[in-house]
């Protein structure tokens, strides 16, 4: 089937939007963790909330772009205050009590939603303008899924531009790569932080807004992401956006085609994909220079 | 004249930095060498590419007529090369005692073993205080190595070492950090150790070097500025003008 | 010092009389909850003693469901005796940790975490899918061991409950003892100190694999009686959340001191029987009790307990 060009493109841009998806969920946790060692669980989490959060604007206000608006940036607020509160509390405490207190926070999490939202599914309408189909390399495929890659193609093109060509970004690469010095050196690297956290989380909302007409909105479809999404960066490898973007392709595409070519199996896929990775790059194929293997 | 240990050519890079440049060094067996150099000389890099902690880019490294270049860390050490590090490195919830009864354990192969405790190995223990009297830590036996003295770590760091049985011992600023007695103290335990221990030492106390070293190789930018006996290296003008005058004015720089 | 070893042993001990004394006194659904932490407590005991060498996994479900497919499959589908299919779960769990640790115990830390978890997430897919085992529906009908010969009756629950107690205590004397072998003693001293080991010419990689091993054996043994206590096979055994309660078991109860394990197990099957019989959302309470203890017990109750005691371990 794989021979029918038709299919094959449809497929291309299946995964690329999937990629997209995994990519804007898994900067944020590369980034975290790379600068402050923080196995963030409940980043997931952020991306669910925001989910319902559209769910709500778009059905109060009846306008997707309001939700798309809005609700990203109520997930970054959310997220922060989150950060301050709880998460903060046990950077010192090492990864597990980190993984403790943000398996609490996902159960805490689910459960509000459940109380607040029920137990069924909900839908997100896909708003009029992005209705329908649009013709690429001319295959019939659904403008909002070409919506989906476009934003993908969007942050990360935004995001290479203020890491490697801005202040800030100067500053959050050397908060990854040497923190130490990077705090002798004055720079404050708890601000940096807080920042690098703030649009993590609000790149998680954005995906869940996004992710919503398409894949619904539910308890537990965070969990089901993160998996992936830390899959995604291992195999990438800690704090790059290199790493993040490819370790998200690689995904992307192994769950999409593996879907495909082995439909019993298509964790196997993902699995070869990071065993393979990982046998020849035990640090991921592109870490921030603090977590290259030595020698 | 039997040589321990030699390299052939080896080089190591890290990106455009050349850190390590075809160095081809021989170390004669029963002599203290010492390697010294300026910050940055490559000194440290040179010692990993020894022990094993690196691999090089090219070149050989060969203990006796065995090449060892494709040897691991851990496979070096049981062939003989032992090395101490440049920071403490020793097992710091544990006592001295345990620290050098569990080297001396996995020296003589015998941590493949699950039915009896590790304590109740007399000779592992034996093997162990006699280690403890050669650096010095006789007294500190049950001191948990946490608690112990600046100085003291450095001593179980040796200690940890020679617990290794090694035919070649490389030790990387043995005194880096210590205060003027406990430098006398590690001069005097390095000078008692035995004759026919092959040592390698990065040293940057020039004092020291002198007092124990019978041969000198000078490290700059990578590759073998000279070598030379310690009066040969006091003599020597390159030296005095590339090295002696900079140490002097910088003693305490660590590479 | 030999204080604390001494405080964990009385801790192990006092849980096990009250185990005992509640398996021959409490109410058939305590004895049921009795067997359920004592089976919980065997899986938490082959996570702390991977724990010993530095490696904490966020996957050894999986490994658990291992013993429990090999277990369920061989006495359900396969007609094998109970005594047959628990030697080969127990052998399933060692071969299969051991293939998935030669990958694994590459990494460390929280790369360990991550790969561990997409590992057990891989075998939960498989037998959620696969229809040999009915997927996500399970399947009924596991035996349980058969100890007639000897008089022993494991259908009843309160004889059930004190050979898993037994099973547990068994398990957690020979940990007790393994860890202060020389083989223990290297999985020590790679926590504290990997570069170190390898410079005395240890294998860290050798060992760790080892630890891996044995743990997933643990784990499989694990498996093999928890689907005979509940007589049912389904893939939540092996899903993240199963790998989840276990590590959260033990790092309640306090990582790296065995005992902390079964007492962490304890209190996390009693804690959700009463949160869940009293209050309708209850994960909004386990959530915080959760928080609560990372950030004020972030060492777990044992740590702590053997903390006040002093330094050493």
């Amino acid at each position: 089937m794989l021979s029918d060009p038709t299919f094959l493109i449809e497929q291309i841009l299946n995964s690329l939007q999937f990629s997209m998806l995994l990519f804007l969920l898994a900067i944020g946790l590369s980034v975290v963790f790379g600068m402050m060692d923080y196995l963030n669980l409940s980043h997931g989490t952020i991306y669910m909330l925001s989910a319902y959060l559209a769910y709500s604007i778009a059905g109060i206000s009846g306008s997707y772009w309001l939700a798309l608006l809005c609700a990203p940036v109520a997930a970054a607020l959310i997220g922060v205050s989150l950060y301050y509160l709880l998460l903060q509390r046990v950077t010192q405490h090492g990864h597990l009590a980190q993984v403790l207190l943000t398996v609490g926070v996902i159960y805490f999490g689910t459960e509000m939603l459940r109380i607040l939202y029920g137990d069924l599914p909900k839908g997100v309408p896909v708003p009029a303008a992005l209705e329908g189909v649009a013709r690429v390399l001319g295959v019939a495929y659904p403008k909002y899924r070409l919506f989906i890659i476009s934003v993908g193609l969007v942050t990360m093109g935004v995001l290479y531009v203020v890491l490697e060509r801005t202040r800030l970004g100067a500053l959050v690469r050397a908060g990854v790569d040497d923190r130490v010095t990077a705090e002798t050196m004055g720079i404050d690297i708890a601000k940096v932080f807080a920042g690098v956290f703030a649009i993590g989380a609000y790149l998680a909302g954005l995906a869940g807004v996004i992710a919503a007409p398409v894949f619904g909105v539910y308890t537990g479809m965070d969990v089901s992401v993160i998996i992936l999404v830390l899959i995604v960066v291992v195999i990438g490898g800690l704090g790059s956006l290199a790493g993040a973007i490819v370790g998200s392709f690689l995904i992307g595409f192994a769950d999409t085609f593996g879907k495909i070519l082995l439909p019993e199996f298509a964790m196997v896929m993902i699995y070869l994909v990071m065993a393979l990775a990982l046998v020849f790059r035990p640090s991921g194929l592109m870490p921030a220079r603090r977590f290259m293997a030595q020698g | 004249m039997t040589i321990a240990l030699e390299t052939r050519d080896l080089g190591k890079s890290f990106g455009s930095l050349v850190a390590t440049r075809n160095v081809t060094l021989a170390f004669e067996a029963g002599l203290r060498h010492a390697i010294i150099g300026p910050n940055g000389a490559g000194k440290t890099t040179f010692f990993n590419l020894l022990a094993g902690n690196l691999r090089p880019d090219g070149g050989r490294v060969l203990l006796g007529d065995r090449d060892v270049t494709n040897l691991g860390l851990a496979q070096r050490a049981r062939l003989g090369i032992a090395r101490s590090f440049q920071r403490n490195n020793v097992f710091m919830d544990l006592t001295v005692l345990e620290n050098l009864v569990f080297a001396r354990a996995v020296r003589e192969k015998r941590t493949a073993v699950f039915w009896r405790s590790l304590r109740s190995y007399g000779d592992l223990r034996e093997g162990a205080e006699a280690i403890a009297e050669k650096v010095g830590l006789t007294g500190d036996l049950d001191t948990v190595a946490r608690s112990l003295s600046y100085g003291g770590q450095r001593q179980l760091e040796v200690g940890l070492a020679l617990a290794c049985d090694p035919k070649v011992l490389l030790l990387d600023e043995p005194t880096a950090g210590m205060s003027p007695e406990e430098t006398a103290r590690m001069r005097d335990l390095i000078r008692q150790l035995p004759g026919s221990l092959t040592m390698v030492i990065i040293e940057h106390d020039m004092d020291l070097v002198m007092d124990i070293a019978d041969r000198i190789t000078v490290l700059d930018y990578g590759s073998v500025l000279t070598q030379g006996t310690p009066t040969e290296i006091r003599a020597s003008e390159l030296v005095r003008e590339r090295y002696l005058g900079g140490a002097a004015a910088n003693p305490a720089g660590a590479s | 010092m030999a204080s604390r070893v001494f405080l964990r042993r009385v801790i192990g001990a006092g849980l096990l009389a009250a185990a005992l004394a509640g398996c021959m006194l409490a109410s058939y659904f305590t004895q049921d909850l009795i067997a359920e932490a004592a089976i919980l407590a065997v899986f938490a005991l082959s996570l702390d003693f991977l724990a010993t060498c530095g490696l904490v996994s966020f996957g050894h479900a999986g490994l658990l469901g291992v013993g429990a497919y090999a277990f369920g499959g061989l006495t359900v589908l396969a007609g094998y005796s109970p005594g047959t299919a628990l030697a080969a779960a127990v052998l399933g769990g060692l071969i299969v940790a051991m293939a998935a640790g030669v990958f694994a115990v590459r990494t460390t830390g929280a790369f360990f975490i991550m790969v561990t978890l997409a590992m057990a997430e891989m075998f939960f897919s498989w037998v959620f899918r696969d229809r040999t085992f009915k997927g996500a529906d399970g399947m009924g009908g596991v035996p349980r061991l058969d100890l007639s010969a000897i008089g022993v009756d494991l259908n009843d629950a309160s004889t059930f409950a004190i050979f898993v107690v037994l099973l547990c205590a068994a398990i957690w004397l020979a940990l007790e003892f393994l860890i202060v072998s020389p083989f223990g003693r290297t999985l020590d001293a790679i926590r504290q100190n990997a570069g170190r080991v390898s410079a005395l010419g240890g294998s860290v990689f050798a060992y760790r694999l080892a630890a891996f091993t044995i743990s997933g054996g643990i784990a499989a043994f694990a498996g093999a009686f928890k689907v005979q206590h509940t007589n049912f096979l389904s893939p939540d055994l092996a899903g993240w959340l199963a790998s989840g309660d276990v590590l959260i078991a033990v790092v309640i109860g306090g990582i790296g001191t065995l005992v902390g394990g079964i007492l962490g197990a304890a209190i996390l099957v009693f804690l959700k029987d009463f949160l869940s019989s009293h209050f309708g959302h209850w994960y909004l309470f386990l959530g915080a009790i959760f928080m609560m203890v990372a950030i004020g017990l972030p060492r777990g109750i044992v740590g702590w307990v053997l903390e006040l005691r002093g330094k050493r371990p």
